[in-house]
């Protein structure tokens, strides 16, 4: 092909394109680009219009080898545009070769992610300490009332509704604020040891009260030794707890909650070298298997009575996910009416070496 | 856009050996001032998301701007050496050397974000404040685009536009420097995170600095004149704008 048919080809692509002979140096390029890269003049090297290392790299190992290659370019300037980049390697007819780069722009969608993000972390934040004032007068109205000697059916029942409802605000800004949180630093992978049996100890302690409420006795199966596993201590004692707090909340009264910890070293979907697998387990009603797979998603509600009567925010579970993820590992739920209802946290186990 | 069309353009012909050696030390350049470019994008993204392992890869980067200098210098020498240029290709090469050393103080400021970054990130994260550097860093960013794409693209009008930019970064420099000492007198247990984050607001404003030497390289470099000028006479209207409004 010559220079002018690939020009002519050039035009058609939707995407800004642009093609350079092997010093670099642009000899052809499409409308869309010229929109990209007002400044664009025939015959500069591609370097004045980006100047990204990668794709300088690319474009010298595409010299060597041919072939095509694609590789994510961020445009700064006054506000970042993302693309990702398509080099392909030709050779003209009379022998030279050209490399085409083709544009193509995806920074709506990397912006609205990011815009969602720090929206829910903002207001989250803005939330809290208006609530928290609220709370405080609420508590001082409520002992004035008492201390008078008032009463009043009515007051006392509006009053009860107000603290109720405040309460469980504070909590859902809690959870909300926690979300964003785990978001923020779920692409960076934790460094320290678990202490897994310090993780099943802590948790069964903090909610034995609540499972006392419904007569549940939460009882825990760990081996005596475990291999060493990497995570954040924080966040997996939040999961086993998350998990655990839905157990009691939704499981059948007068009964057991299990935690129990087990080695699996069979090669698995996460790791080569198997899996540690934290799990929760409890009785009762099972969870309707058309819900399943929407269980993690945020504020997702079953419709049925018991997410009624038991109240919550929505986002425990969509706090456990993220977790989940930032650790590499992944969340199996099995749920029957005859085997009960099981949440199970499998971590990567890393190889001996 | 003011585009001068000098003998050594790209677009000359036949090519000379000096027009050859002149390209490669351009794209010498642009190569180093895109890795300066992506180092100060990757530091503060590093120290926007908290994220220790981005913040270790740019230390290791910088050995290859170092690299790139010491290249460059070599070039040049043996530029001059070959050729004795006069006039504008010898502006040309001088300031490129000095857009070098510059470029290099550059990605060392970017290092230091990220060295800085590590040490946040083992702490609680403030984002207000990382979020207000950032964007003052996003101006800077723009900046060292602009004055790159005016030393590759030939382009007279833009240095005057950045050195303008830098006003705006001192300033937000400013604001920054008294929200971050409220916060850090607020909070006192965050002292050591707000101190390396007024320490990486000062390297971000520098980084700005260093670009409008490198403008003023350019603006010298691409018409034998000196950008003083310019804001000497800026200074001027600002002093005029006062008396007269004593006099009103």
């Amino acid at each position: 092909m010559s220079i002018e048919q690939i020009s002519n080809i050039l035009e058609w692509l939707p995407h800004a394109a642009f093609m350079v002979n092997d010093e670099g140096e642009v000899v052809a390029a499409n409308a869309a680009l010229k929109r990209l890269f007002p400044n664009w003049q025939r015959g500069v090297h591609f370097t004045s219009l980006t100047r990204d290392p990668d794709l300088l790299q690319a474009f010298r190992d595409l010299l060597v080898e041919g072939g095509s290659k694609q590789l994510e370019l961020v445009l700064t300037g006054d506000h970042d545009r993302y693309f990702t980049v398509n080099l392909q390697a030709g050779v003209e007819n009379d022998g030279d070769v050209f490399i085409c780069f083709n544009f193509n722009e995806v920074t709506e969608a990397k912006e609205a992610e990011k815009m969602r993000s720090a929206f829910i972390a903002n207001v989250s934040h803005e939330l809290r300490s208006p609530l928290t004032t609220l709370m405080g007068a609420l508590n001082a109205v409520d002992t004035l009332v008492s201390r008078s000697g008032h009463k009043d059916e009515q007051l006392a029942r509006f009053l009860g509704i107000m603290t109720r409802e405040s309460t469980r605000m504070t909590q859902l800004i809690n959870d909300l604020l926690s979300l964003s949180k785990t978001e923020s630093r779920e692409h960076i992978r934790p460094t320290d040891p678990l202490d897994i049996k310090e993780i099943v100890k802590q948790t069964s302690e903090m909610l034995s009260l609540r499972a006392m409420e419904r007569s549940i006795k939460i009882k825990s199966d760990v081996p005596e030794s475990l291999p060493q596993v990497i995570g954040d201590q924080n966040e997996v004692q939040q999961v086993i707890y998350n998990l655990t707090e839905n157990a009691i909340k939704y499981g059948a009264m007068d009964n057991e909650v299990t935690i129990a910890v087990k080695v699996e070293r069979q090669k698995s979907l996460i790791s080569e070298h198997g899996v540690l697998e934290l799990s929760v387990h409890n009785w009762g009603e099972a969870i309707p298997s058309l819900h399943l797979p929407r269980l993690t998603e945020r504020f997702y509600r079953m419709q049925d009575h018991r997410a009624r009567e038991v109240g919550g925010t929505g986002l425990g579970l969509a706090i456990v996910k993220h977790i989940v993820s930032r650790h590499h590992g992944q969340l199996l739920i099995e749920s029957s009416d005859e085997d009960g209802t099981c949440f199970r946290f499998q971590l990567p186990l890393m190889g001996d070496d | 856009m003011t585009i001068v069309t000098p003998q050594s353009a790209p677009q000359s012909s036949p090519q000379s050996t000096m027009v050859r050696d002149l390209k490669s030390l351009d794209l010498k350049i642009a190569e180093m001032g895109g890795l300066v470019e992506t180092q100060l994008r990757d530091a503060i993204k590093a120290l926007v998301e908290y994220n220790p392992t981005r913040a270790k890869q740019i230390a290791e980067r910088d050995l290859q701007i170092d690299q790139l200098e010491r290249e460059i210098d070599e070039l040049t020498i043996k530029f001059l050496a070959d050729h004795r240029p006069v006039g504008e290709q010898l502006r040309r090469v001088v300031a490129g050397l000095k857009m070098s050393s510059n470029l290099e103080r550059m990605g060392d400021y970017a290092k230091n974000i990220a060295k800085r970054t590590i040490v946040l990130s083992s702490k609680p994260i403030i984002t207000s404040s990382t979020e207000s550097i950032q964007r003052m860093a996003q101006t800077v960013q723009s900046m060292i685009k602009h004055t790159l794409d005016a030393w590759l693209q030939w382009d007279v009008d833009m240095p005057r536009l950045v050195i303008e930019m830098d006003e705006g970064v001192d300033r937000y420099y400013t604001s920054l420097f008294k929200e971050i000492l409220t916060y850090s007198s607020e909070d006192m247990r965050q002292m050591t995170s707000f101190t390396h984050l007024l320490f990486i607001a000062k390297n971000v404003e520098r980084i700005g600095d260093h670009t409008t030497n490198i403008a003023e390289q350019v603006y010298f470099a691409l018409t034998g004149q000196v950008l003083d000028d310019f804001r000497d006479k800026s200074d001027e209207i600002a002093i005029t704008a006062k008396e007269d409004a004593t006099a009103g």
